[in-house]
């Protein structure tokens, strides 16, 4: 069991630290949470690529390449995986280059809106994607769920006109959002170059 | 002989307001005159009638002026004026990186109020904090004989009728609850949160729900970065509930599972003990004065990742002897809270002005 994450004044440390009532955990408390979250990855079949995004320590890979292996070999009956497509999970990692987070490095107000209009012009489409239906482990939830599965299947033709209607309305405002801040931008200019022209001619009159 | 307190704002759910209402009430019970100024523009309409103009304060060398301080405004102005004697309660100051981003305004004024603090705290006749970690900061500032004064935790408040229409909104649904209480600041970590939130709801428990509780006007970019970040990690039972009032937030803490906190800085932190008073187990990131609220009770985590996070929560609440030592650890340290003397601390800490 490794969880030496980096080294302090010579010696090894643990990083991460948990205190339970008082006492120190650590140790206990992350080896109980590795097991429940390999068992829950592999649920998934997620690859290690996609965990390691989840900050996890590096030295849980081969434990859970193992486990994964192991799953895999027991179950892969065809109407499992097609079940499972629906069950997919997905690791939300956007790349860097269009993540929210980044929002927070922005080094004044002006740098934020700059980025946050960036982002919005990647967002402003909604999809009509199947999504996770939530169910109870019953006979009841399970059945809901299916009836709500054929459900989407059946309203497609609605849902994905009414997300055509939506998306260009979207589309259209964010269009509006950038040609405003744009047209500010430039009224802008104009004027910085006005205040200085008018600073030079104050200054030759002054000599 | 008066004691009168000077504040930069007033609000209602606002930790500083009531401290500052508490000790007025005690210092009348004493028999002093005793009252709260605050600029008018600068006060909620609910509580306008608690507190006077900030420009109506007067005081002569015998009286005592205490002034809370945690950013940079007018009152301070008239606290340095004030001819009577001076007492700072020093009630942190966030560091403004983490509004850089979000608010021009609000940065300027937290820089400015961390560059006042040696002048205001220099001046005053007697430097009080409200936790050790506090303190610390102005003892690295230079500051010599420091007391600490933690924040009053109110019964009075805490056993109001809870707010019905709040508990039958969240009782259709039996889902299970993750409850913050704070307003919606950078220094929050409200992000953290709901990653944490999200990789309980995606992967552990989908009959789950985050509460966030507290006003979202403060810093408007951060709450927009917030909702986008929600939008990307496709999560659906996010709940805003922005300002509650004193009932309104009994509620909370009553429907409520869990009580998460994921605060980069926090001077003390009243709500993580309002939560233990409402016996709810309490998780949440060790930072600044964070430990000290917390007093060895409840779980406390440090670099943990968000997934890592909402599997320690599905731990604390799947294993029943993990659960009770918490929830029992939370009961000792309330009744501790709960016995303590605030007045008669307070009457030691002012006895050579009395």
């Amino acid at each position: 069991m490794v969880y030496l994450i980096y080294q302090e004044n010579g010696r090894f440390c643990f990083k991460m630290k948990i205190f339970i009532a008082g006492k120190d955990n650590t140790v206990n408390m992350l080896d109980a949470i590795k097991r429940s979250f390999i068992t829950r990855m592999c649920k998934y079949r997620f690859n290690w690529e996609d965990i390691s995004k989840l900050n996890v320590p590096a030295e849980w890979k081969s434990e859970y390449v193992e486990a994964l292996k192991s799953k895999n070999a027991l179950s892969s009956n065809r109407i499992s995986n097609f079940f499972r497509e629906f069950d997919k999970k997905k690791i939300d990692f956007l790349p860097q280059s269009i993540d929210s987070s980044q929002l927070i490095n922005s080094n004044s107000e002006k740098e934020f809106l700059e980025t946050y209009l960036k982002l919005i012009r990647i967002r402003e489409h909604i999809d009509s994607l199947f999504f996770d239906i939530p169910t109870s482990n019953t006979f009841i939830g399970r059945l809901a769920r299916y009836v709500k599965m054929f459900a989407w299947f059946f309203l497609r033709f609605i849902v994905d006109r009414i997300a055509f209607r939506q998306n260009l309305i979207n589309s259209n405002l964010g269009y509006a959002i950038e040609f405003e801040h744009q047209l500010l931008l430039k009224e802008l200019e104009d004027l910085k170059m006005r205040i200085s022209e008018l600073e030079k001619k104050l200054s030759n009159k002054d000599l | 002989m008066r004691v009168d307190q000077i504040l930069a704002g007033f609000a209602e759910g606002d930790a500083i307001s009531h401290e500052a209402l508490i000790m007025r009430d005690i210092f009348r019970g004493w028999g002093l005159a005793s009252d709260i100024f605050v600029d008018p523009a600068f006060v909620s309409p609910a509580v306008r009638q608690e507190c006077l103009p900030l420009k109506n304060y007067k005081a002569e060398s015998s009286d005592v002026c205490i002034h809370h301080y945690g950013i940079a405004s007018s009152a301070q102005f008239v606290f340095l004026d004030s001819p009577a004697k001076k007492i700072l309660i020093y009630h942190n100051i966030t560091p403004a990186e983490f509004f850089k981003p979000f608010d021009d305004k609000i940065f300027f004024q937290l820089t400015e109020a961390r560059k006042g603090l040696v002048r205001l705290a220099s001046i005053a006749d007697a430097v009080w904090a409200d936790s050790m970690f506090n303190a610390s900061e102005l003892i690295e500032a230079g500051i010599r004989d420091v007391k600490i004064l933690k924040l009053p935790l109110s019964t009075k408040q805490l056993n109001l009728t809870p707010d019905v229409s709040i508990l039958n909104k969240f009782s259709r649904h039996k889902l299970f609850t993750f409850l913050f209480v704070g307003r919606i600041a950078p220094n929050k970590n409200i992000e953290e949160l709901i990653k944490i939130f999200a990789y309980y709801h995606n992967f552990i428990n989908p009959f789950s729900r985050l509460v966030i509780v507290g006003s979202f006007h403060g810093v408007p970019r951060y709450m927009a970065m917030l909702r986008m970040l929600i939008g990307d990690l496709d999560i659906s039972n996010v709940c805003f509930e922005g300002f509650a009032s004193p009932e309104g937030l009994i509620a909370y803490y009553k429907i409520a599972d869990v009580y998460v906190s994921t605060t980069n800085h926090e001077g003390y932190c009243l709500p993580l003990l309002e939560a233990m008073y409402f016996d709810l187990p309490v998780i949440t990131k060790a930072k600044g004065g964070v430990n000290e609220a917390m007093g060895g009770a409840g779980v406390m985590y440090d670099d943990l990742p968000p997934s890592l996070v909402a599997e320690l929560i599905y731990h604390v609440f799947s294993n029943t002897y993990l659960k009770n030592e918490v929830l029992s650890s939370q009961k000792i340290r309330i009744k501790e809270e709960l016995q303590r003397d605030f007045a008669n601390e307070l009457r030691r800490l002012m006895m050579q002005w009395l």
